[in-house]
């Protein structure tokens, strides 16, 4: 096992629909990274196949060292995974408590019942971002920033060496947003995990100063904010952004499905 | 003919029993927001059982219809859970497998018709029920279905909440989607075939439903209060039809009706 989060050369489709074409990438340990482009680009598309449910059709993806498809259990041992809220049911009726323990009764038979172990377990990684005492409330009755903040402790009790978020701050205001940040830099920093998010809009993380991936359907840029949020390589990325007297204007959110 | 005390007692053991099955099985068919997956059982009952009735009446193949009913169901359930998996909205999902059982239908019900004159007959009864108020058969039949179902459902019910709620993120997490998929959709389509040859697919499909969208109204007590609006709803509705000495389909299919609306007028005004 090495260090590296590495893309080469990797085309992504659905069925006969190319997504995402010749995507190289390196990410070395410890790294924060950001997936970023407009809707459609193929971010989600990227962390689909980072974490295993999609088979790249050419090139090669490697999560330190293995191949997040065929080596799909040992990497799923590694991975954490947040979805996209939009893409969770919130009709369900489901606790915190039961949400979170997910991620570690996922790994043991059925049946998977919250003993006292899990329950404490659970108290821990919902204290590490931030909403203890909310164990016993529904998922339902929170607010999308509890929600998101939920999701990341189930990763979270899964002890990820990395973490994969899928627009972790789409439809909330400002000051959501920036809570997630920190809540990510604060995991980043104390437990050591490497993270990769994708976003719309990167002004949030302006506070974790991540290494961009810029893509729209290809590689456009890596590397940090200041070398890779530049006009000239914007324009390309987003080919129909809003200018205003020079200045290029991102940042917009997913519509809900 | 039995006395009456064994009557009474016969026919609330029934009753009790299908609302112990509906009771167990109804959650699960709500949380997987998977209600209009009943009609996927709806058609695809119709269609086993005219399967059934042409084995068994008109190419002389002793299968009983209750059997066919159930292997079409699950057939079914499958390929819808398949579809599903495939990307397809649930709702274009059953659109898909109630257009195949219903060609099924079509055809069979054109066979069946002209080849025996009561073929039909007992084909319509799986659609409205027998007018039977409880048989040795139905206790059987619900019994051995709660017996499978129960334990089932009870012991992976955190999984089929972890698969409604999250599939994506579930499948991640190395729990195997695909297998819980097929294992509720067919444990729902045996509880709906042990249902329907008592109550008919019509009121069997509703009757399901009812408890579990009484029950999603008290997230944390789920269960208790599917099995408690069940076991009324059955023994209710079976007193009501032996008293008006209609067939139980009649007096479920009333219940139910009443309770759903019931419900509909107090989340109206919540």
């Amino acid at each position: 096992m090495n260090d590296t989060v590495r893309a080469e050369s990797v085309t992504l489709a659905y069925g006969s629909r190319v997504v995402l074409e010749d995507v190289t990438f390196e990410l070395r340990s410890p790294f924060i990274a950001l997936l970023m482009g407009p809707n459609g680009a193929g971010k989600t598309t990227l962390i689909r196949a980072i974490v295993g449910i999609l088979r790249p059709i050419r090139g090669r993806l490697s999560i330190y060292g293995m191949d997040p498809y065929e080596d799909r259990a040992r990497v799923r041992g590694l991975v954490g995974y947040v979805p996209q809220i939009l893409n969770v049911s919130r009709n369900v009726p489901i606790t915190v408590e039961e949400v979170v323990a997910m991620g570690l009764l996922s790994k043991l038979p059925p049946p998977r019942l919250i003993t006292r172990e899990v329950g404490e377990a659970v108290r821990k990684a919902l204290s590490l971002v931030g909403l203890e005492g909310l164990e016993n409330r529904l998922f339902s009755e929170l607010s999308g920033g509890q929600q998101q903040r939920v999701l990341i402790a189930r990763a979270l009790l899964r002890k990820p060496r990395l973490l994969v978020l899928d627009e972790p701050y789409s439809m909330l205001d400002f000051k959501s947003k920036c809570e997630i940040v920190n809540t990510l830099k604060r995991i980043h920093e104390e437990l050591g995990t490497d993270i990769i998010m994708s976003a719309h809009d990167v002004s949030p993380c302006a506070l974790i100063d991540p290494v961009v991936i810029l893509i729209n359907r290809k590689v456009f840029a890596v590397g940090k904010i200041r070398d890779v949020l530049r006009p000239e390589i914007l324009r390309k990325a987003y080919p129909d952004v809003t200018e205003v007297e020079g200045m290029i204007i991102l940042g917009e959110d997913h519509a809900p499905h | 003919m039995l006395p009456t005390d064994q009557v009474t007692l016969m026919l609330y053991g029934v009753a009790a029993l299908a609302g112990l099955l509906v009771g167990g099985v109804s959650p699960s068919l709500v949380i997987s927001r998977s209600v209009t997956f009943a009609l996927t059982l709806l058609h695809s009952l119709l269609a086993g059982a005219l399967i059934g009735v042409y084995l068994e009446d008109v190419a002389g193949v002793p299968v009983p219809p209750v059997f066919t009913a159930v292997a079409f169901a699950i057939a079914a359930s499958i390929l819808t859970a398949e579809a599903v998996t495939r990307g397809f909205p649930e709702d274009v999902a059953v659109a898909l497998s109630v257009a195949f059982s219903t060609t099924v239908t079509i055809v069979l019900t054109y066979v069946v018709s002209v080849s025996t004159p009561t073929g039909m007959a007992k084909a319509m009864s799986y659609v409205f029920g027998t007018s039977a108020i409880a048989t040795v058969g139905d206790a059987i039949r619900l019994g051995g279905a709660f017996a499978i179902i129960a334990p089932l459902t009870h012991l992976l019910w955190y999984e089929h909440k972890y698969v409604s709620f999250d599939p994506e993120g579930a499948e991640v997490m190395g729990v195997r989607v695909r297998v819980y998929r097929y294992l509720f959709y067919s444990l729902i389509a045996i509880a709906s075939g042990a249902l329907s040859m008592s109550l008919g697919v019509l009121i069997a499909h509703v009757a399901i439903s009812t408890p579990g969208l009484v029950a999603s109204m008290k997230a944390r007590k789920m269960f208790l209060t599917s099995y408690t609006v069940s076991l009324l709803m059955f023994l209710g509705g079976y007193s009501i039809a032996y008293v008006a000495n209609l067939p139980p389909s009649a007096g479920v299919g009333a219940l139910s009706v009443a309770i759903s609306a019931g419900v509909m007028a107090v989340m109206r005004r919540a």
